[in-house]
């Protein structure tokens, strides 16, 4: 004896059909604007990405050290009454630019951990 | 939830549910405390502006990290390797700091509520109200989802059904939020993190154990890269080559991820600055901002490493998002168990509570607001700005109650609306830094910059092949960026410049420079 399989109710029904729906609507709009902006954009693009895929990764790995030492740097360039406005006391814990070092000090040594120094 | 559901297999314990429980309890309790405190607007959606520093941070790393982010950044690691990190590294002190001294002290000396509010003051009404409808809409729906897979989890965890479920996530949720507004929220945030990082802390310590070290573990995974499959080879390698086939090459890590995506991220989603907006301070605001990027230095050695561990420790998973899961199953005992399963569910309402205050504070300014003044001539005042907020979260709840299930049941509509946000980031971070940078940029450059720059994200998003990874979200959020940059700059100088009582406190070099502004500004705060 078979079992019997029960029917899917309504909203089942009705979220399957619009999700049926969404996935062709989707399908399509991306068909057409690939048919459409693919040779205009191509020719942009392709230069960009094959330049990138070409560095060299140590320069990859430094250029993301450097994104976090010109955080650190920058800090100390703003103007120190600008940073630390109504800061609730005057010593050096309270001094927002060296909560930004500290703060990017984990990052930075993550990331001088999992590099990779050669290509 | 195929990850979460992996769990319905741990078998809780009596210890572990009274746990879950006890813990759901407390946090109600908790929230519902600071109930009292709400007397106005000001009190209910932005904590009566006393927020210190620490719950700032706090909540904005417990805000930032759902349930999902344990189940599949903790599964990326799995199947990418380290580099599945730079979500949270990459992803968040770069631009976590950019938010603090560049974009915090603009929204908080300007006395905004949404950042919204802060481009129909910077641009035009119209800004202001796209950008509010798309977020006010995109909210209400991740509320739905985020109490489905709530629901889903505790149903394949504890047992209970999914209406129950979702009854309780909403009693919870919506009884503190309702009551305490932006204070219970904080609040609860600042418990909710401690609970996960002893729970996540407890996942780590357990599964760096059981592969014998990090050393060890890096050794397996080295053996495997030769033996197994030679992607594992990456696995410890930060920053690979943009032409890999991972979704992480490091041009798009680096440019679209630190850059842009995150810094619109940290700098504009109301659910993230909505707590610096809420600061005692400005100092403190800032301050808050520094502290999470600190505290979100340490998430991913509590979910990536656990999945790094998993290669070794549950080889051959059909999916990485099964990887913490089956962590938590074979790994954690009795009672941390129970605690590692309140760090889910807490992260779930984090998420669920986040979302209904920023919504209903979305659509009482922005939406709501606009229309009283359109129609009646005037501002909401603080009591009836206090009652429309309690209201449209009471409808929200519903809301998301009766859409739970047919959302839960349509994946592809929720992605729908997630991608079409994913679009919207480049081009609102462009206005929004070119708006407090640049003083020439005119309310038409910006109206022109964000629908064009939308309209180039949804081309680049769509145009396939022109990427080498197959979900580009990182290029197109920086491509889309550059492009709107153009268009508004271009539109800007080609129309009116804005005029000079419009812009006072607006600017970055006048907030720097300028004495009297800067008296101005502190005195509209006080």
């Amino acid at each position: 004896m078979s079992e019997a399989v029960a029917e899917p109710s309504f909203i089942e029904r009705a979220s399957t059909a619009f999700g049926a729906f969404m996935e062709r609507v989707s399908t399509a709009v991306s068909d057409g604007i690939t048919a459409v902006f693919k040779p205009i954009l191509s020719p942009i693009f392709d230069p960009i990405n094959n330049f990138l895929n070409s560095v060299y990764m140590p320069w990859a790995t430094l250029f993301s050290l450097g994104l976090f030492g010109a955080g650190m740097l920058w800090v100390f360039l703003l103007k120190k009454e600008y940073v630390n406005l109504d800061s609730p006391g005057k010593g050096i814990l309270y001094d927002l630019r060296l909560w930004t070092v500290i703060s990017m000090t984990p990052h930075v040594i993550v990331y001088l951990y999992f590099a990779k120094w050669s290509d | 939830m195929d990850g979460a559901a992996q769990v319905a297999t741990t078998g809780l314990s009596g210890f572990d549910l009274a746990i879950i429980i006890t813990y759901m309890a407390g946090i109600l309790a908790i929230g519902t405390y600071f109930g009292k405190y709400v007397k106005s607007a000001t009190d209910f959606f932005l904590a009566g502006r006393a927020l210190p520093f620490w719950a700032i941070g706090m909540s904005i790393v417990v805000s930032d990290i759902g349930a999902t982010d344990f189940i599949f950044v903790g599964g990326a690691a799995y199947s990418y390797g380290i580099s599945a990190a730079n979500f949270d590294w990459m992803g968040s002190m770069p631009a976590m700091a950019i938010a603090a001294f560049v974009f915090m002290p603009y929204y908080w000396r300007s006395s905004v509520y949404t950042i919204p509010e802060f481009l129909g003051k910077r641009y035009n009404t119209a800004v202001q109200i796209i950008h509010a409808g798309i977020w006010g809409v995109f909210m209400v729906v991740m509320l739905a989802v985020i109490f489905w897979t709530t629901a889903k989890f505790l149903n394949t965890t504890v047992g209970w059904p999914i209406p129950v479920s979702i009854a309780i996530t909403v009693v919870v949720v919506g009884i503190y939020t309702l009551s305490g507004g932006l204070a219970a929220v904080v609040m609860t945030d600042v418990i909710q993190l401690i609970v996960m990082f002893v729970g996540g802390m407890a996942l780590l310590v357990l599964s760096l154990w059981e592969v014998g070290g990090w050393e060890s573990l890096k050794e397996q995974i080295g053996v495997m890269s030769q033996t197994v499959d030679p992607k594992y080879a990456d696995h410890f390698t930060i920053m690979l080559p943009n032409d890999t086939t991972t979704p992480y090459p490091w041009a798009g890590i680096v440019f679209g991820l630190g850059l842009v995506m995150s810094t619109a991220y940290f700098s504009g989603h109301q659910g993230i600055v909505q707590r610096c907006f809420g600061a005692r301070t400005e100092w403190d605001a800032k301050a808050g901002m520094l502290f999470g990027g600190f505290l979100k230095s340490f998430i991913p050695f509590m979910v990536a490493v656990p999945g790094l561990a998993a290669v070794v420790i549950v080889p051959g998973l059909a999916t990485g998002d099964d990887a913490v899961p089956q962590m938590i199953n074979k790994l954690l005992p009795a009672g941390i168990r129970g605690l590692t399963f309140s760090a889910l569910v807490a992260a779930f309402m984090s998420s669920a509570d986040t979302y209904l205050s920023s919504a209903s504070t979305i659509w009482t300014t922005d939406l709501y607001g606009r229309f009283y003044k359109f129609r009646f001539g005037k501002e909401l005042n603080e009591r009836h700005g206090l009652i429309v907020g309690r209201i449209f979260t009471i409808v929200f709840l519903i809301f998301a109650v009766l859409m739970a299930y047919p959302i839960g049941q349509t994946p592809s509509m929720y992605t729908f609306i997630q991608k079409a946000l994913s679009m919207f980031q480049g081009p609102v971070f462009a206005i929004l830094l070119l708006g407090i940078m640049w003083k020439r940029a005119t309310q038409w450059g910006g109206l022109a910059g964000l629908l064009l720059g939308v309209a180039f994200s949804t081309v680049l998003h769509n145009t396939q092949g022109l990427f080498t990874i197959s979900d580009p979200f990182l290029f197109v959020a920086m491509w889309s960026f550059v492009f709107t940059v153009g268009v508004t700059v271009i539109v800007s100088l080609c129309t009116p410049p804005e005029p000079e009582e419009k812009l006072r406190g607006l600017i970055f070099g006048q907030v720097i420079k300028d004495g009297k502004i800067q008296r101005v500004l502190l005195d509209r705060v006080s």
